[in-house]
C-alpha cells in the first residue's frame, strides 16, 4: 500500500471522528446553559411590552445578565440574533441600578440571597424577570427555569408579569408551569 | 349483437319503440346529470377535504410553533390528541427542522403509522392509494421550526360518494317509473293516429278495397298531414284503379276479340319466340295437328318438322320419304327468313300428333319490338293437302293427255306413210300404166284431132304422175327408206347447209343402231326441225351434228355457236308459245322412253341432246 494511500486513510478516519464527536456534543450534551439561552429568546419572542415602557425608539431590545455570567460562550447563540425588527443585545449588569434599559433581566443563581431585594427594586417596572433558582417565581419573578426528567422546563409567574404590565403569548403559557402567588406558599 | 338489436328494435311495434326512445332519452338525460353531480360532488369533496385539511394543518403549525421552540414534545402531542375528534384522520406527525419527529398522534396507537420525514412536499398534499397527504410547514416569525404531516383516510369521501351513487340510482329507477307511466299516456298523441293508420293499411292491402278512409283528426302535425296525404293518395289510386279496371276490361275485350279473329281463321296461326319456340298457336292449328294447346305451347317450332331419313305417310295419301333434299329445303326456308325477313308461299310439310305430315303453304313475317328488336315470328300456314290432290291428278291428265297426243303424231305419221304407199304403190302405178297406154293410143291415132286430144291428156297424166311422186316425197322422205337412218341424216344435213348458207358438220360413230320405224321418223323430223331453228334463230355460225349409240339408247346432238337462251324459259309459257317444235318434241320423246336435254346459256350457244331407245326398248 502507497504511503500517499496510508495517509488518505488516517486523514479519513480522523476526520469522521472528530466531526462524529463534534455532532454528539452538539445534539446530546447541549449544555443547559445554551437551552437556557435559547429558551430566553423565544420567550422574547412570545412576550409583549406594554407601549409606556417606551423603549421601543432604540430599535433594541436588551437582555441583562446580572451578577456572575453562568452562561459563558452559551450565550453566543444568540448574540446578534433579532426579534422582530429589533436586535438582541446582551448586557452584564453588576448593580441593580443600571437595570433601566434593560428588557429582560436574568438572574444568576449565585444572586440567591440578593433575589428578594431585586425583586422589590423592580416591582412594577417593564422588566421581564428570569431566573433559575429555585422558588424564584413564587418569590415574584416572572419566569423561573427548572429541570423536570433531565430537561429544563418553566415556571411563569401570571400576576407577575401583569404586574410588570408584560404580555406573555399563550402558547408559552400554555407550555409552562404557572404560578399564581396566591398560591404560593 | 348491435346487428340483433337493431333487428329487433327494427320489428317492435312504434307504441313500444316510441316508449323506448323516451325511456332512453331520459336514463342518458338523467345518468348525464347524475354522472355531472357525482363528478361535481367527488371533486368538490376532494377541494373541501384538502381546505379542511390544510386549515386544520395551519392551526395545529401555529399553536405547536412554541412547543417547537421550547422542545416540549409532550405539549406538541397534546395538541395532536385534539385530532381524535376526526376519525379519518390516521396519523398525523409534526417533525423538527432537519427531520427529527417531534411529536406524533395515531389513530390506532398499535400502527406505527407515520410518514418520513421526507415523503411529499414541503407543502400542499398528495393522494396515494386511499390516503390523503397534507404537508405544513410550521413558520415562526419567519423561521422554519419544522413540518406537520397529516394521514387522512378517504373512506369517507368513497363512502359519501357511494351514497350519492345509491341515490342517484334510486333517482333513476323513480325517474324511469314516472318517465313510463307519463310516456304510456303521452304516446297515444302519436301511436294511435299512426296505429289506425297501419290499420286501414293492413285492410286495404288485405281486401284490396280502396274506398275506405282514414279518419282525419284535427291535428295539423306531420301525422295529421300524413292522414290527409294518405287519404287523397287513396282517392287517386281509387280512381286510377277505376280507371285500370276498365282499361283492362276492355283490353280483355280487345284480346278476346283478337283472339276470336285468330281462332276463326281457317289457316294455322303460329307465334313463336326469337329462338323458335311455339307461344300461340290458334284453335286451326290444334285441329289440324290433333294437338292439345297445352302440348305445343313452349315447344320448338322443330318438333312439329319432319326428321330426315324418314317415311311419313301423307294426308295426300302417298308416302313421303324425306330424303337429304327436302330436309334441307325445310331448313333453308329459316335462313330466307332471316335473309328477306320474310318468307311469302313457301311449302313444307307439318307433322301431326298422329305422325302423319300435312302439306302446307306457309308465310312468315318476323315480329318486331317498339325499339326495333326481333321478339318472335308470326306463320300463317295453309293446308294444301286438297290442293296437291289436284294437282297430282292433273298432272296424271297431263299425262294421259301427252300420251294421247303422241300417239296421235304418231298414228298421222303412218297414216300419212300408208297414204305415200298407196299412192305410189297404186294411183303411181295406174298412172304409170294409163300414160304408156296413151302413148301407144297417141302413136295409133287415126286422126290429128283425135291426136291432139290424146296429147293433152298425155300431158295431164304426166303431171298427175309427178304430183303424185312429190306428194309421196312429202308424205314419206324417199332418203330414210331407201338410204337408212344415218345417211338420210347427213342428207337432211347437207340439204340445210346449203339452203341455210351455214356451216354444218355431221358426226357418225358407225356402230349399227337399229330403230324402229316410228323412232326414226321421230328423230329425223326432229332434227330437222332443230336445224330449221338453229337458222331461223340461233345467228349461229357453226353448227355440230352427232349420233350416236350409248348403251340402249341412241343419242343424237345439235350444238351450235349462237346466241343461246336460258335453259329455264323453254318450260314458261312464254317460250312454249313461240316454239312448240322443242315442246313437242319432248313430249313425243318422253313417250316412247326417251328424253330431251337443253344446255344453254345466254349469249354462249346451245346444245340439244335427243336420248331416243333402240330398237325393241321402248316403252311403248
Amino acid at each position: 500500500m502507497s504511503k500517499v494511500f496510508k495517509a488518505f486513510f488516517i486523514s479519513a478516519v480522523v476526520i469522521v471522528v472528530y466531526v462524529g464527536n463534534v455532532l454528539c456534543v452538539e445534539v446530546d450534551v447541549a449544555s443547559e446553559y445554551e437551552v437556557k439561552a435559547a429558551f430566553i429568546y423565544n420567550f422574547a419572542r412570545f412576550i409583549e411590552w406594554p407601549d409606556i415602557c417606551r423603549r421601543e425608539e432604540k430599535k433594541e431590545l436588551v437582555l441583562c445578565i446580572l451578577g456572575s455570567d453562568p452562561f459563558g460562550s452559551a450565550l453566543d447563540i444568540i448574540r446578534n440574533k433579532t426579534i422582530g425588527d429589533k436586535k438582541l443585545v446582551i448586557r452584564m449588569c453588576k448593580d441593580i441600578k443600571n437595570l433601566d434599559s434593560c428588557h429582560i433581566l436574568f438572574i444568576s443563581a449565585l444572586e440567591k440571597e440578593r433575589v428578594a431585594s431585586i425583586l422589590k427594586f423592580l416591582k412594577s417596572s417593564c422588566i421581564l424577570t428570569i431566573s433559575d433558582i429555585e422558588g424564584f417565581a413564587q418569590s415574584g419573578g416572572i419566569i423561573n427555569f427548572v429541570i423536570e426528567e433531565n430537561k429544563v422546563r418553566f415556571e411563569i409567574n401570571i400576576d407577575a408579569a401583569n404586574r410588570a404590565g408584560i404580555k406573555i403569548s399563550s402558547k408559552v403559557l400554555k407550555l409552562a408551569k404557572i404560578i399564581k402567588e396566591s398560591q404560593s406558599p | 349483437m348491435k346487428k340483433f338489436i337493431i333487428k329487433h328494435f327494427r320489428d317492435i311495434s312504434f307504441k313500444h319503440k316510441l316508449t323506448l326512445i323516451i325511456l332512453i332519452s331520459c336514463c342518458i338525460a338523467l345518468l348525464l346529470a347524475f354522472t355531472n353531480s357525482i363528478i361535481y360532488e367527488f371533486i368538490t369533496l376532494r377541494a373541501a377535504t384538502v381546505d379542511d385539511l390544510s386549515t386544520l394543518a395551519e392551526i395545529i403549525s401555529s399553536n405547536t410553533t412554541a412547543a417547537l421552540l421550547f422542545n416540549d414534545s409532550t405539549a406538541g402531542e397534546e395538541i395532536l390528541s385534539a385530532l381524535r375528534n376526526e376519525r379519518y384522520i390516521k396519523s398525523a406527525c409534526i417533525y423538527k427542522e432537519g427531520g427529527r419527529i417531534f411529536a406524533c398522534y395515531r389513530r390506532d396507537p398499535l400502527h406505527s403509522d407515520f410518514l418520513p420525514y421526507d415523503s411529499g412536499g414541503e407543502e400542499g398534499y398528495h393522494f396515494e392509494n386511499e390516503y390523503l397527504f397534507i404537508f405544513h410547514r410550521i413558520i415562526f416569525e419567519g423561521e422554519v421550526l419544522g413540518k406537520i404531516i397529516i394521514k387522512y383516510d378517504m373512506q369517507k369521501m368513497q363512502s359519501r360518494l357511494v351514497r350519492y351513487i345509491t341515490i342517484a340510482f334510486t333517482m333513476l329507477v323513480i325517474s324511469i317509473v314516472i318517465a313510463l307511466l307519463f310516456s304510456r299516456k303521452l304516446q297515444r298523441v302519436i301511436t294511435e293516429p299512426i296505429a289506425n293508420l297501419a290499420g286501414v293499411v293492413n285492410t286495404i292491402s288485405k281486401n284490396k278495397d280502396y274506398s275506405i278512409r282514414v279518419e282525419e283528426d284535427e291535428s295539423k302535425d306531420e301525422i295529421g298531414t300524413l292522414i290527409i296525404g294518405f287519404n287523397e293518395m287513396l282517392a287517386k289510386i281509387q280512381e286510377r284503379d277505376t280507371d285500370l279496371g276498365s282499361l283492362m276490361e276492355e283490353q280483355r275485350n280487345m284480346k278476346e276479340y283478337l283472339d276470336n279473329i285468330i281462332d276463326s281463321t281457317l289457316d294455322c296461326v303460329i307465334v313463336t319466340d326469337e329462338e323458335g319456340y311455339l307461344t300461340k298457336v290458334n284453335k286451326y292449328f290444334l285441329d289440324l295437328t290433333k294437338y292439345q294447346e297445352e302440348e305445343v305451347v313452349g315447344r320448338h317450332m322443330s318438333n312439329f318438322e319432319p326428321q330426315k331419313n324418314m317415311i311419313y305417310e301423307s294426308t295426300t295419301g302417298e308416302s313421303i320419304s324425306i330424303d337429304k333434299k327436302l330436309h334441307d329445303s325445310t331448313k333453308e326456308r329459316m335462313s330466307k327468313l332471316a335473309h328477306n325477313g320474310k318468307l311469302l308461299n313457301w311449302e313444307f310439310f307439318l307433322v301431326d300428333r298422329d305422325k302423319k305430315i300435312i302439306p302446307v303453304e306457309e308465310n312468315i313475317v318476323y315480329l318486331y319490338n317498339l325499339q326495333g328488336r326481333i321478339i318472335g315470328t308470326v306463320s300463317i300456314l295453309r293446308d294444301i293437302t286438297e290442293r296437291k290432290k289436284a294437282e297430282k291428278k292433273l298432272s296424271e291428265y297431263q299425262n294421259q293427255l301427252r300420251s294421247l297426243a303422241s300417239k296421235l303424231t304418231f298414228a298421222e305419221e303412218k297414216e300419212r306413210q300408208r297414204i305415200a304407199t298407196n299412192l305410189h304403190d297404186r294411183i303411181g302405178q295406174a298412172l304409170a300404166i294409163s300414160k304408156i297406154k296413151l302413148a301407144m293410143l297417141q302413136k295409133s291415132s287415126p286422126s290429128d284431132v283425135l291426136a291432139k286430144s290424146l296429147s293433152e291428156v298425155y300431158s295431164f297424166i304426166s303431171q298427175a304422175i309427178r304430183d303424185t311422186r312429190s306428194l309421196v316425197m312429202e308424205l314419206r322422205p324417199p332418203a330414210l327408206y331407201q338410204l337408212g337412218f344415218e345417211k338420210a341424216i347427213e342428207g337432211l344435213v347437207k340439204d340445210f347447209q346449203e339452203r341455210g348458207n351455214i356451216q354444218i358438220e355431221y358426226e357418225d360413230d358407225g356402230q349399227n343402231k337399229p330403230l324402229s320405224e316410228d323412232t326414226r321418223v321421230l328423230l329425223y323430223n326432229a332434227l330437222g326441225e332443230l336445224l330449221m331453228n338453229v337458222i331461223k334463230h340461233a345467228k349461229a355460225h357453226k353448227v355440230k351434228v352427232y349420233i350416236k349409240k350409248e348403251e340402249n339408247y341412241i343419242k343424237s346432238v345439235v350444238k351450235d355457236d349462237g346466241i343461246g337462251f336460258d335453259t329455264p324459259d323453254i318450260d314458261s309459257h312464254k317460250f312454249s308459245k313461240g316454239c312448240y317444235g322443242l315442246f313437242s318434241i319432248r313430249e313425243r320423246l318422253s313417250y316412247i322412253g326417251g328424253q330431251l336435254t337443253i344446255e344453254s346459256v345466254a349469249g354462249r350457244g346451245a346444245c340439244v341432246i335427243m336420248l331416243a331407245p333402240l330398237k325393241g326398248y321402248e316403252t311403248l
